[in-house]
């Protein structure tokens, strides 16, 4: 008779260490589906600012790029020159930041799209000295040009970046080129989704690798 | 006692023995699992400082985008075309000039040039595009804007002759946009216009006398903001969202 008054509080801990591991897992379990979800809320909530201008281009191996080769994916675009002695190596080295993060956090679906903004100069052979020059990864990162009327139409009215050069600059005159520096979101539905401030001190560059993320995750 | 109930009594004691082990290592494992589980969560909530993140700030231009303005190609006084090729990457003025002959556009073009003085006080470069209706000649042409706009110098003065359907087009998204009151006042609007060729101001400098300051105010803007709608990555209280590029040594790049 004895026994079971012994037992009911060794049986009370077992019930309460068994209630305290079944929480733990549920939480475990649950916490991935509550930061997806939170992803999806977040993508939700990033503002959109128009569609993915359509173009037809021309990537640093020579072949024809358009925006179709982007659907379906979430990108992010930056707009430099290679004769540029300024911010775009800076960009450049950002963005190849970016895409290493983004893979070592698993998000493969990701594309990254540099526009030149001086495509005169910037020949497919040109894109791709630099490209290797700089050790980029361009697996899924393409760097694109075209006729300055196409790539003008896709850069301005397009993605609303500023780009352009003095009216009275000649053709070697690089350093009269001017060109917005933001990256730019587009969601895997060919949506804008945001403008990032990347370089100094601004957090434009964690912002963007949250949205990034809650995209992707969006997108999953 | 039989030989199997000895068997059972001997077996008894070493199964429960057994029973009790088993309960052991599962209740061990059971702790063990727990303690993952519970420093899993533990490493979740305090390395991922991003799992609930603040939302991204938004900076937004200062000057609302009324939509793209439809492309235009139209003849200057010399026959030769112009149009938003041409202006691209440029923010300009607009203005439709009404059909009231040159006296009448006088007050109007005086105001223009009053605009033009104002941002050329400031160092800004803007174009001014003038739409004249009906079809002119030359001489017809350069007199609607001669006098005061004419003399600070033709690269920043582009007279052209209107097209009726561009115009009607215009006309019809500044309606759509509520951004005039119909009637005569549509002809005399005034418009800003960014580098990608965005709407982003309606005047009426010939009944509102703040016009004028209001529209320099604005292409200040536009010139520093540059086109993008907004950004992130600045702080809140930014004045604008320096959309065009950096100042260097040489001005912009």
């Amino acid at each position: 008779m004895a026994s079971p008054v012994v037992n009911r509080p060794r049986s009370r801990r077992w019930t309460g260490l068994l209630v305290l591991g079944v929480l733990a897992l549920v939480a475990a379990l649950a916490f991935p589906l509550l930061r997806e979800s939170r992803a999806r809320l977040r993508a939700r909530g990033l503002p959109e600012f128009g569609a993915l201008p359509t173009f037809r281009l021309t990537d640093q191996m020579g072949r024809s790029f358009s925006d179709a080769d982007l659907r379906g994916a979430v990108v992010v675009a930056d707009f430099i020159f290679t004769r540029c002695p300024t911010v775009c190596p800076l960009l450049t080295a950002k963005m190849a930041r970016l895409q290493r993060q983004a893979r070592e956090a698993g998000l493969s679906s990701v594309r990254f799209v540099s526009f030149s903004v001086d495509p005169r100069y910037d020949t497919p052979e040109r894109l791709a000295a630099y490209a290797n020059t700089r050790h980029l990864d361009t697996s899924n990162w393409s760097l694109l040009t075209g006729p300055l009327e196409d790539v003008e139409a896709t850069v301005l009215e397009g993605f609303r970046v500023m780009m352009g050069r003095d009216a009275d600059a000649g053709d070697d005159d690089f350093l009269s080129i001017f060109h917005g520096e933001h990256f730019v979101l587009v969601d895997a539905d060919g949506r804008i989704r945001g403008y990032y401030r990347v370089l100094d001190d601004s957090d434009g560059l964690e912002s963007l690798q949250r949205d990034l993320g809650a995209l992707v995750h969006a997108v999953d | 006692m039989s030989p199997s109930s000895s068997r059972l009594s001997r077996g008894v004691p070493w199964l429960r023995s057994w029973a009790w082990w088993c309960l052991g290592v599962s209740s061990l494992a059971g702790v063990l699992a727990l303690c993952v589980a519970m420093l899993s969560v533990a490493r979740l909530l305090l390395s991922e400082v991003s799992w609930l993140p603040p939302d991204t700030v938004w900076v937004p231009n200062p000057l609302p985008l009324h939509g793209q303005l439809p492309r235009f190609e139209l003849r200057d006084v010399d026959g030769a075309l112009f149009g938003t090729r041409q202006l691209r990457g440029r923010a300009y003025v607009l203005q439709f000039l009404p059909d009231e002959g040159p006296s009448g556009n006088q007050h109007l073009v005086t105001r223009l040039s009053s605009v033009e003085r104002g941002l050329v006080a400031e160092r800004m470069a803007f174009r001014f595009v003038v739409v004249a209706r009906p079809s002119f000649t030359r001489d017809e042409g350069l007199a609607r804007v001669e006098g005061e706009a004419g003399r600070s110098g033709p690269a920043s003065w582009h007279v052209l002759a209107a097209d009726t359907s561009w115009e009607a087009e215009v006309q019809s998204m500044l309606r759509a946009g509520g951004l005039v009151e119909g009637g005569s006042s549509e002809r005399r609007s005034t418009l800003l216009v960014d580098q990608a060729g965005g709407l982003r101001g309606v005047y009426d400098l010939t009944e509102s006398p703040r016009a004028v300051e209001a529209l320099v105010a604005d292409a200040r803007q536009v010139f520093e903001s540059g086109p993008v709608p907004a950004l992130a990555g600045l702080p809140l209280d930014h004045p604008h969202v320096l959309g065009v590029g950096c100042a260097g040594e040489r001005g912009r790049y």
